[in-house]
């Protein structure tokens, strides 16, 4: 379970020392999948970022039961040093202290399960942005994460490699039972794979009501993005 | 003008105190586990790799020029016996821990900061911390314990590269040779003078290491905030050594001249 009360973050710009976003309270319960949209620079990434334990927030404390959490970054955020399958063997190695056999093996099944199976041994840099993608989120299922943060997953992908790793998700959600956070402004992902969805404007949350009541919703900054993205 | 020095004078004391900080926060983090000491000399295996040559080229010419030019100055009080002695300690104590920090500075401290900075900016550190290992342990311990070993190891190498290139010039360019020049080292190189030279190259490097890791750690702003980073910990280092080369200096002599009056050692 994630308990988040009276959450705020400012960055101390120069320019603007205003909050980005404040008081924002929510409750995630174990085991649920919940999709935060926003137009762009709302603040999700920086949202999830707290939440992960990358920054700190100016304000309000989140309560997390496990600690064990894996983040897809919204820029992938790969190991640039490193191949496709020593971007998987670092994980297990380092943070689940398994033997490079042990590891091997594990690295080789979730290479599988993303279909990268025949990449192991290439850069990121030599990776197509959807492969990368599918590795990024390898990376964070590695380590058999408990709590799952997702920034931006189908981003700038086509709608075959976008559902593909929506399909992945789904499946390794039902595989692992994880409790799920993804941001996306694909109206289509979030129905699909939220059973809740909350909206980010303005610095507050609206929302937090499944697909269906979400899409119905009227509240004026929910219509607004969504007709806005309809449009 | 007053609040400009005041406030660069500010700044670099802040700056200093948070190396400072940020090196002892690195050795906490020091594990003894054999991983660790992999990493570590994966690399040492790096750094000398990459500085090697650079090191050969130096000691060679350095060895050379400093023989000719003290050969100069012998020659008028016709005490050419001592070429060797002098020659050597100063390459001991001064211009081989020196040569070898600024060689570091702009070779491996430029190179680790550039890449802990473009993997701070690309949020690899980041995805580091997310899977709950330290980064500091991970990443920057191996690279400050291994730049701070390698000095040690590249001094030697250094010192003996350019002691035969000095023999060698001393024979050819002025009249002295291997065993006049070799005679008198002894003389003006003994124990103390060694350790003082690697007590130096120990501090430079350490130096080195923290702001090299420093700046790149700390970096942000994409690429222009990791060339900032790498000119940084390029640039200031040499400041930050020859401030330190006064102090240890300084220092070094303060403990000769109190073990001489304290053991009556010579
Ligand atoms: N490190 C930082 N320093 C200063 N400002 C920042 C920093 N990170 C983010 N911001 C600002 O915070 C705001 C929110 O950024 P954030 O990345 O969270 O947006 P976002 O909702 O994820 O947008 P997008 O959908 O485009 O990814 C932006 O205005 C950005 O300029
Ligand atoms: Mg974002």
């Amino acid at each position: 379970m994630i308990q988040v009360q009276g959450l705020g973050k400012k960055f101390n710009n120069d320019k603007t020392s205003e909050w980005l976003f404040r008081d924002l309270t929510f409750e995630i319960k174990e085991n649920e999948t919940v999709v935060f949209m926003g137009a762009s620079g709302t603040g999700k990434t920086t949202l999830l970022k707290i939440i992960g334990g990358l920054l700190n927030p100016d304000q309000g404390k989140i309560e997390l039961h496990n600690e064990h959490l894996g983040m897809v970054f919204q820029k992938n955020a790969l190991f640039d040093f490193l191949t496709a399958e020593e971007n998987l063997l670092l994980p297990l190695t380092e943070c689940m202290q398994q033997t490079q056999i042990d590891a091997k093996k594990e690295a080789q099944a979730f290479l599988e399960v993303v279909g990268l199976k025949d990449s192991a041994k290439l850069f990121p840099n030599e990776l197509s942005g959807g492969m990368q993608k599918r590795l990024g989120v390898a990376r964070a299922l590695v380590i058999r994460p408990k709590i799952l943060l997702y920034d931006d997953p189908t981003a700038g992908l086509d709608p075959i490699t976008s559902k593909k790793i929506a399909d992945l998700m789904i499946k390794l959600k039902k595989q692992y039972q994880s409790t799920v956070l993804i941001v996306t402004n694909d109206l289509k992902r979030a129905t699909q794979l939220g059973d809740r969805i909350y909206l980010l404007a303005n610095g507050k949350l609206f929302g937090g009501l499944e697909p269906n009541g979400f899409l119905l919703s009227n509240e004026p900054h929910i219509i607004q993005f969504v007709f806005g993205l309809r449009k | 003008m007053i609040t400009y020095v005041k406030n660069t004078g500010f700044d670099f004391l802040h700056e200093i105190g948070a190396i400072t900080s940020f090196f002892i926060q690195a050795m906490r983090t020091f594990r003894k586990t054999k991983d660790n000491y992999d990493l570590i000399t994966t690399q040492i295996s790096l750094v000398l790799t990459r500085s090697y040559t650079t090191v050969m080229i130096a000691g060679i010419f350095v060895g050379a020029i400093l023989v000719l030019q003290f050969d100069l100055m012998l020659r008028s009080y016709d005490a050419q016996i001592f070429l060797g002695g002098l020659n050597t300690s100063a390459l001991v104590r001064e211009i081989g821990p020196l040569l070898i920090s600024f060689l570091l500075a702009g070779k491996i401290g430029a190179y680790s900061a550039a890449e802990l900075g473009t993997m701070r900016v690309t949020e690899q550190i980041d995805a580091i911390e997310c899977l709950g290992t330290n980064p500091i342990q991970y990443l920057i311990v191996p690279r400050m314990v291994a730049i701070m070993i390698s000095s040690l190891i590249l001094l030697m190498f250094g010192l003996v590269i350019s002691i035969f290139s000095a023999m060698l010039i001393a024979q050819v360019f002025c009249g002295v040779n291997f065993l006049r020049f070799a005679s008198s080292i002894p003389r003006f190189t003994g124990l103390w003078t060694i350790s003082s030279g690697f007590i130096k190259s120990l501090v430079y490097s350490t130096i080195v290491a923290s702001v090299a890791c420093y700046k790149g750690y700390t970096a942000t702003g994409g690429a222009r905030g990791v060339g900032k980073a790498v000119t940084q910990a390029s640039v200031y280092v040499c400041f930050y050594i020859v401030i330190a080369n006064f102090l240890t200096s300084y220092f070094l002599d303060f403990i000769y001249e109190m073990g001489r009056l304290i053991f009556g050692i010579y």
